[in-house]
């Protein structure tokens, strides 16, 4: 009964072949998807000859895929921090619109300088106390700029934990499908494929990498060891905070009710669009804004006058109304800094007491051409003086070597980081680029395969055709 | 086992973003070429962010000193040309005295030349510049002299009382033919020169302040820019002048004037070695302003080119980058269009 056997065979080719091309489809279908990979039938020679297609399995590479992971995770980070420090830096614009603080600084003492040439003309008073004022405009404006960089990386936070626990839910059902169908030998490829790119997502938020179990069950930790997933998504939770000042500390990111980023942990997380976001809140943010108080003190000490006691705040003063000790950062004195109401006519103020002193007396014949007292501040603002060193930029200096100092750290960190968001980048397209030529489908192959099962579809009916045949010949000789 | 593999979408995937890089990195390069400067200045100078709006506050900061310095210094040159003016008609005075010391008709003339010049020394002294009192030194609002000639001035009373005390009748009265030489000399040095002494000069005459204004010529000189209506020299020219001017009489005998002629002479010439001395100190300054001015216009020169430095792109660089730009983007976008075409599909 070879005759019936062989019928069989060509039967199960058939359905074989069916199967492959269904195969063949779906990767032609799908050869547009990222995360897409490769559908591969499995086929098996069965006892007797028959060919049987065991299982549908798809192209992967492991290594190429924690390579991806770890990129992305680098990726997103950068670019999250690169974010909120160019924000920092429009602080500063470019150097030729004059619009830092240090721009504004070098313009008061201009217009000082021209106000001491010709102490008895207003216009000229005015002009120094028009400075003056953009001067502390400046610096209310940047710490704005500063604790609104802040508070939106605050938010930015807040979303990429509401993302990070709807991805685990969707990893919890797509991870309980798989173990069910791995269980049940069904074909769990695309649920593996779905469970991937949540994990790639995953990893745009938070460094992630990843470990299969029994069953292709996963277990998810964080980079720095937290457990993020197993069997159940863990929680991962934040309290967003919504007004910032310089004196606000953000919250930190728990996962499973252990901290993760924005705060002292022992388990810390490096990588991921959340580091990058708490790395600009509490740290990028936070030293910036000590520069600015710190210019801020500056300006107090350097325009301050003296009774023979005391020191009291001259042409910008605070709400606290003391010349705060030097070298020692005020947290938020760059946005309560102002110009002392006394010198200006809008406040009711006397503009000669810029020329005069405005508590002490510093011209006792109240001469109108009196310039002692602004060549006096203008030598002042030439001296060396002390700021905090904690607070990043060259500590000892003059208070507008201290401002430029200021800019070249900031536009240095921004450089940097935009070095590292470029470098990491290239590797994510490069590692994608590899993962994809590893996973993903090419055309032509599958063209080819096409090619093949329809021959051998041909080949197996023209057997099918043949058998019968053969048999009707048997029957007709019957 | 398995072969080299490519996926077709990770291929155009990639020919995309670096299509896309190129293109991105071409419109950057062209708004370089176009504005000259680099188009994200501190992404690209780093660190040295700060050097350039430091050298940029450094160029506004000389910009406005040389400013002012045109201020000071015409200031100082229109001081100059009143010393200039003062000690001239102070030369040509003494002339006069020793022309007419013998003559009848002298006294006359130098009467009325001397009350014309004290007039002349007055208006040269409260000389102002854009509303200020170049001799007021810092008391720069106020006119520095009073008006001697005025109703009631305090300096006329001053001296008309000093002379009825001396001699116990006004200088008008004929009586004064009686003073002797030696009286006379004693009353010039004594009481008449107590009025010009500082203690009297301000506030009779003066209400100049003794202090001289000062001007930052450059960031680091400040000096005296300025001279002021108290000094010695102007103090004795104005007494000379007051001295023949009111007592210059004809009604005095001739020994008694010929005293006061001499004295008024000898008090000019010395007034006039001061005025040169107050001259030169000015001339000085002058020629620190100047040389600070031309300092600090060779200083901008060098700053513009360090600021040039760090800001500019080369324009040629930046042009050939540009061209290779486009013949990369050329081919890379012609190698796509083949690319698509070399598909199995084309050939079933």
């Amino acid at each position: 009964m070879s005759l019936s056997v062989a019928l069989n065979t060509a039967k199960n080719s058939l359905q074989a072949n069916g199967v492959q091309m269904s195969v063949v489809g779906r990767n032609v279908a799908n050869q547009g998807v990222a995360s897409y990979s490769r559908k591969i039938a499995n086929t098996v020679t069965i006892v007797g000859g028959g060919v049987h297609v065991a299982s549908i399995g798809r192209a992967t590479d492991t290594a190429l895929y924690k390579t991806l992971l770890k990129a992305t995770s680098a990726t997103s980070a950068q670019q999250a921090l690169l974010e909120g420090v160019t924000k920092l830096s429009e602080t500063i614009g470019d150097p030729e619109l004059e619009f830092s603080p240090a721009a504004k600084l070098g313009k008061l003492t201009n217009a000082l300088q021209q106000y001491a040439a010709a102490p008895d003309n207003s216009i000229l008073a005015q002009a120094a106390l028009g400075a003056a004022q953009e001067m502390a405009a400046t610096l209310n404006q940047a710490t704005e700029t500063v604790q609104a960089t802040r508070r939106q990386a605050d938010a930015d936070m807040a979303a990429s934990v509401t993302r990070i626990n709807g991805l685990l839910e969707q990893f919890e059902s797509v991870n309980n499908a798989i173990i069910k169908g791995t269980v049940a030998g069904t074909d769990i490829t695309d649920h593996l494929d779905t469970r991937d790119s949540i994990v790639s997502q995953l990893s745009e938020e938070i460094g992630v990498s990843v470990v299969i179990r029994e069953n292709n069950d996963a277990v998810l930790y964080t980079d720095g060891g937290v457990t993020l997933f197993e069997t159940r998504p863990r929680e991962v939770s934040f309290v967003p905070t919504t007004v910032f000042s310089a004196t606000t500390v953000g919250n930190a990111v728990y996962v499973d009710g252990v901290a993760v980023v924005g705060g002292a942990s022992t388990m810390p997380t490096t990588t991921g669009r959340l580091y990058g976001l708490a790395t600009v809140r509490d740290e990028a943010a936070v030293t910036y804004q000590n520069q600015l108080d710190e210019i801020a003190r500056g300006l107090i000490e350097a325009f301050r006058e003296n009774d023979g006691v005391n020191d009291i705040p001259g042409m910008f003063t605070w709400p606290a109304g003391t010349v705060p000790p030097t070298g020692t950062v005020v947290p938020g004195l760059a946005a309560q800094i102002m110009v002392n109401p006394a010198i200006d006519p809008d406040q009711g103020g006397d503009l000669d007491l810029i020329r005069d002193g405005i508590t002490v007396n510093y011209n006792a014949d109240g001469v109108a051409g009196f310039d002692q007292r602004l060549n006096d501040i203008i030598t002042e603002l030439a001296q060396t003086r002390n700021f905090d060193p904690a607070s990043g930029a060259d500590p000892t200096n003059t208070l507008k070597d201290y401002t430029t100092s200021s800019v070249s750290w900031l536009e240095f960190t921004r450089q940097q980081v935009d070095n590292e968001a470029t470098y990491q980048m290239t590797m994510y397209e490069r590692s994608n680029e590899a993962l994809m030529n590893a996973t993903g489908v090419n055309l032509d192959d599958q063209l080819s395969q096409m090619l093949d099962l329809e021959r051998t579809y041909g080949a197996t009916t023209k057997l099918i055709a043949a058998v019968d045949n053969m048999l009707q010949s048997l029957l007709d000789a019957v | 086992m398995k072969a080299t593999f490519v996926s077709t979408y990770g291929v155009s995937n990639s020919t995309r973003l670096s299509i896309l890089k190129m293109q991105t990195e071409l419109a950057t390069k062209t708004k370089e070429l176009g504005s000259g400067r680099w188009a994200d200045i501190g992404l690209q100078l780093g660190n040295k962010t700060g050097r350039t709006v430091s050298l940029r506050q450094d160029y506004l900061r000389l910009d406005s000193i040389i400013d002012t310095n045109g201020l000071v210094k015409s200031r100082l040159d229109a001081s100059q040309a009143t010393l200039d003016g003062v000690r001239t008609m102070a030369e040509d005075f003494v002339k006069t005295l020793l022309a007419i010391r013998d003559g009848d008709t002298g006294p006359a003339i130098a009467k009325t030349e001397a009350k014309n010049n004290l007039e002349a020394l007055i208006a040269s002294l409260n000389i102002s510049i854009d509303g200020q009192y170049l001799f007021a030194g810092i008391n720069t609002d106020v006119r520095p002299i009073n008006d001697y000639f005025a109703p009631a001035s305090a300096a006329k009373t001053a001296v008309d009382n000093v002379f009825l005390a001396e001699f116990g009748f006004t200088q008008n009265d004929p009586a004064i033919e009686n003073i002797t030489p030696a009286q006379m000399e004693a009353f010039l040095d004594g009481t008449f020169a107590g009025l010009f002494d500082p203690a009297s000069w301000v506030p009779d005459w003066s209400s100049a302040s003794d202090q001289n204004v000062r001007s930052r010529i450059s960031t680091s000189e400040l000096i005296e820019t300025s001279a002021n209506a108290n000094e010695e020299p102007l103090r004795m020219i104005a007494m000379a002048y007051t001295m023949v001017a009111e007592f210059g009489s004809t009604d005095l005998a001739e020994g008694t004037y010929q005293a006061v002629i001499d004295k008024a002479a000898v008090m000019v010439s010395n007034a006039v070695q001061g005025i040169v001395v107050m001259q030169a100190r000015l001339g000085t300054a002058q020629e620190r302003v100047t040389s600070a001015t031309e300092r600090m216009e060779v200083q901008l020169d060098i700053l513009n080119t360090h600021i040039n430095e760090l800001e500019l792109v080369d324009p040629y660089e930046t042009q050939v980058r540009i061209s290779t730009l486009e013949t990369q983007l050329d081919m890379a976008l012609a190698m796509t269009a083949r690319a698509q075409q070399l598909s199995l599909l084309n050939y079933l």
